[in-house]
């Protein structure tokens, strides 16, 4: 009963709070002179939000990034600074070559997987009516409210193994040995990194919708007449979708994809709570959580978040810059 | 909100405009004196450091005359006043053993007044998590006190020397177990609660007389039993070694039991405490011999796809299927509480265990297990309480009704077992030649529940060859000292 208080009073305080604050602090700054009223109004609405993020953002990432060149539980002393060695010891260790692979092949099948399906459910369901077009998209875009850990429940169901002779419960094996197939531990495959791919399937499952929602809109952008214009020059549904209507939402695919390759460069509830990492499926979070909790090495786990900023950042920077682009032409 | 109070609404400012802002002003610094008090109460009120009455520590106050490790009566009336204070404890248990140690704790909490928060680990290292975090447990229980080296060096957990009886403690017992509650300078910092042997392999014992089986004496006896019972049709052995972020430990048990065998304590001594490398001949050896048992056709159900995919508590299963699906299963004594509820009603009846077989004569008779340690994370008073509470044989009396315990202690009623084979159990480990704590558990965390747990899934698996395995993990440990 006690918590059920405690949180009523924690929204409460939260909503309320900043609302009186801000409003008894706006008039209070008609007290100043009226030179400096002007000045300081934008800096007083603006300057709690940025002094949040940078306490809680800016701060421990400059600190992450100096832990970084420091080995072992993470004292700060000068016998501790190792400059970039483990940064070169990241690079030359076999076991964090596997796993930036992995990496590497979530980012390349993921957005590629969730921006064809996007691509193809927005396509098809454009020539739907109304009211069907809203229930394909619903129904695609579904997964997306589900937390990563429920999808991983789900889907171990489907990768779900048996013995053979066993009554199988998992879906994919269900489907296999009816087919006249012996079933497979799946996730413990990771010939060809299949097991790594089956998992990135749960992701595009995830992601697909948030594609579908975005290009669709997109597509309803492009103007009717250039469309028909295209039809009656004679193309094909394929021809002017690929020269007409591909080119013309470019900017909001770019959006979509760089998205999802943030998302996915951060992945960790799916391999964790299926594999653990093991079987070859780790990626550079789970790793890093190991480093951290298991092994207690602050060090190393800085430099591999350090390597994953690094690597999101150009990211960031097409994303961003294709977003205005984007709003650019409106 | 009135735009004429500010330059920025346009037009001078009134008297009475500027009445309203100094108003504005007070009301808005009162607001801030607020926050700031609020949350400076809101760090101190979550933590289980309530206010505390004056508590007398260790010897110094009242207590029952005989000290607290021994005596057999219930919280006397001396005892310290714990009414309405909260004590949080983490631990590894799930399932039937959850229950078994939640009846413990409630039985406590409910004579001493204290309000009890609990939660499991389900195979994180929650506790690290925890400390690392700035939000430690009061109490937490363990099945490595190798972790607690570098948690006692942080300044995390604390000495037990004033707040446990250690002398009465470690008289009643059982020999070896007292030591591994150590640091290394000595200090103790965490007191067993329940011993759990694992050189034992357990089977449907009705079926298995039925088919004409007899109980192997020698490993070379236990693996022609398993080609008999594969001819029969069926696979031997059950072995599930998944166990979530801690999958991997029931095959290093199997590697630590034969090691134990095969080489003998001093060296499986030496093993666990780095001074031989992992990829030692003799740990080649021991592995090889798993790998013989283990990866042979047809003898463990599902071969090693199934063993990685099976958890550990789900593997016994197919003892108890009809007809069985397999026939032996090596585990601990805790494997009790996830047999089939039948099966646990008359254990003695459906059940049967036999001592893990000796490989080497020369090393006969010994029994290797795990353990269950308590460990203080805060001086709570009643935390304090709660862990000498559980450094005395009785505290393990209501679990031990319910099956799956076994009490590290000589001096523990055997009688409070629910069945013979809990007391045969218990006595074989009374007469047991020699005991070695399981070595994973004693061997530093980063590599006893990390490198060696995965390094062992991955080569069950087909993942890792032996020696890339063996290897990796040797360098592993190699690279942090």
């Amino acid at each position: 009963m006690n918590q059920i208080l405690f949180g009523v009073a924690a929204i409460a305080l939260g909503v309320v709070g900043p609302l009186l604050f801000f409003h008894f602090g706006y008039r209070a700054l008609g007290l100043l002179p009226d030179r400096l009223q002007g000045k300081t109004v934008p800096f007083f609405f603006v300057g709690p939000a940025v002094l949040l993020v940078a306490l809680g953002l800016v701060l421990p990432t400059l600190i992450t990034i100096v832990r970084s060149f420091f080995r072992g539980g993470g004292s700060l002393d000068f016998e501790s600074f190792v400059g970039l060695e483990l940064y070169r010891g990241l690079f030359a260790d076999p076991a964090i070559r596997d796993v930036l692979f992995n990496n590497a092949i979530w980012i390349l099948v993921v957005p590629t997987g969730a921006v064809l399906v996007g691509l193809v459910v927005a396509a098809l369901a454009n020539d739907l009516k109304p009211r069907w077009e809203k229930v394909a998209k619903s129904i695609v875009f579904l997964p997306m409210a589900i937390s990563f850990v429920g999808a991983a429940t789900i889907w171990r169901f489907v990768y779900a193994f048996r013995p053979e002779g066993e009554g199988q419960i998992g879906l994919l094996n269900a489907v296999v040995v009816a087919f006249g197939g012996s079933p497979q531990a799946w996730l413990t495959v990771s010939n060809c990194r299949l097991n790594t791919l089956l998992l990135t399937a749960i992701m595009i499952w995830l992601q697909a919708g948030f594609a579908t929602v975005l290009l669709s809109a997109a597509m309803k952008g492009v103007p009717a007449e250039v469309i028909e214009a295209s039809k009656v020059d004679g193309a094909s549904r394929w021809q002017t979708f690929i020269h007409v209507t591909f080119p013309a939402i470019r900017p909001a695919v770019v959006v979509v994809t760089t998205t999802i390759i943030i998302l996915v460069m951060k992945v960790f509830d799916i391999v964790f709570a299926m594999t653990g990492g093991n079987f070859n499926t780790d990626v550079i979070v789970n790793r890093f959580y190991q480093e951290l909790f298991v092994f207690r090495a602050y060090g190393r786990a800085s430099a591999l978040t350090v390597l994953l900023v690094i690597a999101v950042i150009p990211i960031i920077v097409l994303n961003i810059r294709s977003f205005r682009a984007q709003h650019a032409d409106r | 909100m009135n735009m004429r109070t500010t330059k920025l609404s346009g037009g001078p400012m009134t008297p009475k405009a500027k009445h309203h802002s100094a108003i504005s002003l007070g009301v808005w610094v009162v607001l801030m004196l607020l926050l700031a008090a609020c949350s400076g109460e809101e760090d101190t009120s979550d933590t289980s450091e309530t206010a505390p009455t004056p508590v007398p520590q260790g010897e110094g106050a009242s207590e029952p005359p005989a000290g607290s490790g021994a005596s057999d009566e219930p919280a006397a009336e001396g005892d310290v006043d714990l009414e309405g204070q909260t004590v949080e404890v983490i631990y590894p248990f799930a399932g039937d053993d959850e229950v078994g140690f939640q009846a413990v704790l409630t039985a406590w909490a409910e004579e001493r007044g204290v309000e009890l928060v609990t939660e499991s680990t389900e195979g994180q290292p929650l506790v690290e998590i925890r400390v690392e975090s700035g939000n430690p447990p009061d109490v937490a229980i363990t099945a490595s006190p190798s972790r607690l080296q570098r948690f006692y060096e942080g300044g995390d957990v604390l000495p037990l020397s004033d707040i446990v009886d250690l002398e009465s403690m470690e008289s009643s017992l059982i020999g070896g177990l007292a030591e591994i509650g150590q640091v290394d300078d000595g200090t103790v910092v965490a007191v067993p609660f329940r011993v759990s042997p694992k050189s034992l392999v357990w089977y449907p014992e009705p079926e298995f007389s039925d088919a004409g089986y007899e109980v192997p004496q020698t490993w070379d006896e236990m693996m022609a039993l398993g080609e008999q019972i594969r001819e029969d049709g069926t696979s031997p052995w059950c072995i599930g070694i998944e166990s979530g972020g801690a999958s991997g430990w029931p095959a290093t048990d199997w590697l630590e039991e034969i090691m134990l065998r095969t080489a003998g304590p001093e060296v499986y001594d030496q093993w666990v405490n780095h001074e031989i490398p992992f990829d030692a001949p003799e740990v080649v050896n021991a592995a090889e011999m798993f790998a013989d048992l283990a990866f042979e056709e047809g003898f463990v159900r599902g071969g090693r796809q199934s063993m990685v995919t099976t958890s550990f508590s789900d593997a016994p299963q197919g003892l108890f299927n009809d007809p069985p699906d397999c026939y032996l299963h090596r585990q601990a004594t805790f494997i009790t509480s996830s047999f089939p509820e039948d099966v646990q009603a008359d254990l003695s009846s459906n059940v049967g265990v036999f001592p893990f077989p000796d490989i080497d004569p020369e090393f006969a008779g010994l029994v290797m297990g795990g353990g269950d340690y308590a460990a203080l994370f805060s001086d709570n008073p009643a935390a304090e309480e709660l862990v000498k509470y559980l450094a005395t044989p009785e505290a393990g009396r209501v679990w031990a009704e319910q099956g799956g315990y076994l009490s590290p202690h000589t001096s523990f009623d055997t009688a409070l077992y629910p069945d013979d084979i809990t007391r045969d159990i218990g006595q074989q480990l009374a007469d047991a030649e020699g005991f070695r704590f399981d070595g994973s558990d004693l061997m530093t965390p980063e590599i006893g529940a990390g490198a060696f747990w995965s390094g062992m899934t991955s080569w069950v698996n087909g993942t890792d060859d032996l020696q890339t395995t063996l290897s990796s993990i040797e360098s592993d440990w190699a690279a942090l000292e």
